[in-house]
């Protein structure tokens, strides 16, 4: 057999191991951390899909905040407008990023390099714009607060509410648990080594007779829906929209939680967002400066660690982490 | 196809301009199946040019290339790799970062699947079967999970060859292969080109006058953009225009 089957038993072990650990830690810490952990495997999930455009296929995009918009957005407003059911608004909202990204994909990969960044920064902040020019649907700025909206989900014989934060830290882990095993999924597809063949030589990969442009769309697209995913599971989980989550921060937060954690890597995305907001949180405590204090421990971070933390690990010791 | 003497490639006034500089000019040309034709001529002679334009790297100034009796001037370049016409570039060109294997298995990969759900499922089992006979072919099998871009330089030169070979081109275009060899590498290399011909076309662009003249039974001589002389080795070696043009005269 060979090396690429021989060590998945280990892989796939990690990789279900990281989701039990999810799984058995909100038993045993304080609520204060479980909330905390909530956040994190939402805003992993983002990051995972961000992960599979710059990761996996070699592009850099300053324009995420769009597809996580898309999906939270989507959701917030059709549980408030249309009384959708969380879950319905969940399908709705992916379905609606699936569709924005492939758009957005077709045009701005005509581009590539720092252009692709430009025109990609570009499109979110007119997305941001319009969700605050259309303030008196979005709420804008202020934004606005799903609570008294959100339906129970129903689970056949009983139903569940989100606002128990048991059941918000669950639906976080199952929408983190979905994209987490669709990225490993992705890396041991054929289209997963496409997308890493891109991202290592695009020239040759053409010549082997592969459609560059078709497979960046396909990662796109796959980067934005799963980035809206995250994003409606926000929503549904915090019971929040507002257009700060559409603003240019939220462009670069998955592009700095990725490189820290490692980009390329399927477990570096995770690592990366939970130390970056137990720092942010740590520091805000301490400072008000606190976005100095993370500047700061992010480059020295990446200067210490090119190929971020699990990337360096990954060298290192673990060669057969995916 | 059925063609008296079976044309695999034509092409008509064929010509690329960079800027002011006339790369190639309006070049004819036809190679048979079952081929294997050298292209020689002086350094900036439009050779590598001529056949980017060929496998579709470089769009054409003007001029039209048929490829098995299809007007494929158009096409993209991925897809005339789909259709069979496989390039190697003259500067090596491989996944560095990758393994030997994974080098191989893309290429293998793209052979196989070539339906639209082939981007998501492919016959893994055969897929390794190839990839390693492929290995074995290039006698890389022992080399298989190193990083391909610490090969010593001769061995990254077969993986290269290996990559196109596992598309099983019908049309191999082969840009200078022994550039950097050591000889016993280039007869190596020279005795895959053999191989490789008995079942495909190649076009061979080649310095090394030795090679060529062991290999090919037509030689198309170009300088300054254009077509100078075709014909057999013996012919082109008493070429007076040849002569000129490599002695400097
Ligand atoms: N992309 C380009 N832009 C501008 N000029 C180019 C480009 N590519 C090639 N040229 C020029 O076109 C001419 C033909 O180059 P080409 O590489 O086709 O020659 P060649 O016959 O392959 O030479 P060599 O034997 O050195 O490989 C040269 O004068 C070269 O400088
Ligand atoms: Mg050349």
């Amino acid at each position: 057999m060979h090396a690429a089957n021989k060590g998945f038993g280990k892989v796939l072990a990690v990789h279900i191991g990281v989701i039990a650990g999810f799984f058995i830690l909100q038993f045993i810490v304080p609520p204060f951390h479980a909330a905390m952990l909530t956040r994190i495997m939402v805003l992993a999930t983002y990051a995972i899909g961000y992960n599979i455009l710059l990761g996996y296929t070699g592009l850099m995009s300053l324009g995420h905040a769009m597809f996580f918009a898309t999906g939270l957005y989507a959701a917030g407003l059709s549980v408030i407008y249309y009384g959708l059911p969380p879950l319905e608004a969940l399908l709705l909202a992916i379905l609606l990023s699936a569709v924005m990204s492939a758009a957005m994909g077709a045009i701005t990969l005509r581009t590539s390099g720092v252009f692709f960044l430009i025109v990609t920064m570009i499109f979110s902040q007119v997305f941001f714009l319009t969700t605050l020019y259309f303030n008196v649907i979005t709420g804008g700025e202020e934004g606005l607060v799903l609570t008294r909206y959100l339906k129970p989900i129903s689970l056949g014989l009983f139903s569940v509410e989100l606002t128990d934060s048991a059941v918000k830290y669950n639906f976080a882990l199952i929408i983190f648990a979905i994209a987490f095993l669709f990225s490993l999924w992705l890396t041991r597809s054929p289209v997963g080594r496409v997308l890493v063949a891109i991202r290592e030589n695009e020239e040759r990969a053409e010549m082997l007779g592969y459609n560059i442009y078709k497979y960046k769309l396909l990662a796109f697209t796959m980067s934005g829906t799963i980035s809206g995913m995250a994003g409606a599971a926000y929503a549904l989980a915090f019971a929040y929209i507002g257009s700060a989550l559409a603003s240019i921060l939220y462009s670069i937060n998955p592009l700095l939680w990725t490189l820290l954690g490692g980009a390329g890597t399927t477990i570096g995305p995770i690592i990366g967002t939970g130390l970056m907001i137990y720092i942010i949180d740590f520091t805000s405590g301490i400072t008000t400066s606190y976005l100095i204090v993370v500047g700061v421990t992010l480059m020295l971070l990446v200067l210490a660690f090119p190929p971020g933390i699990v990337g360096a690990i990954r060298r290192r010791w673990l060669r057969w982490l995916p | 196809m059925a063609s008296v003497d079976d044309v695999i490639l034509e092409t008509r006034a064929l010509s690329k301009r960079f800027g002011g500089l006339e790369a190639v000019r309006s070049v004819d040309f036809r190679l048979e199946r079952g081929e294997l034709r050298a292209i020689i001529g002086p350094n900036g002679a439009g050779k590598t040019t001529f056949v980017s334009m060929i496998s579709g790297r470089i769009r054409p100034s003007s001029g039209r290339i048929i490829f098995e009796g299809r007007d494929i001037t158009k096409m993209k370049a991925h897809d005339r790799a789909g259709m069979g016409i496989v390039y190697t570039f003259q500067i090596i060109n491989i996944f560095r970062n990758l393994s030997v294997y994974e080098n191989v298995s893309l290429a293998v990969q793209r052979r196989l699947a070539s339906g639209r759900a082939g981007i998501f499922r492919v016959d893994e089992e055969e897929l390794h079967r190839e990839v390693d006979a492929i290995l074995k072919r290039i006698g890389l099998r022992d080399a298989a999970e190193q990083e391909a871009g610490s090969l010593p330089y001769g061995h990254q030169r077969l993986l290269d060859i290996g990559l196109a070979l596992a598309l099983n081109p019908k049309l191999l275009i082969l840009d200078e292969p022994m550039q950097g060899l050591a000889i016993n590498e280039i007869d190596e290399v020279m005795r895959m080109i053999r191989e490789l011909h008995r079942e495909r076309t190649i076009l061979l662009i080649e310095h090394n006058m030795q090679v060529v003249l062991e290999l090919a039974k037509k030689i198309t001589v170009m300088d300054k953009g254009s077509i100078i002389a075709e014909g057999t080795p013996e012919e082109i070696e008493g070429n007076i225009e040849v002569q000129k043009v490599y002695l400097g005269l």
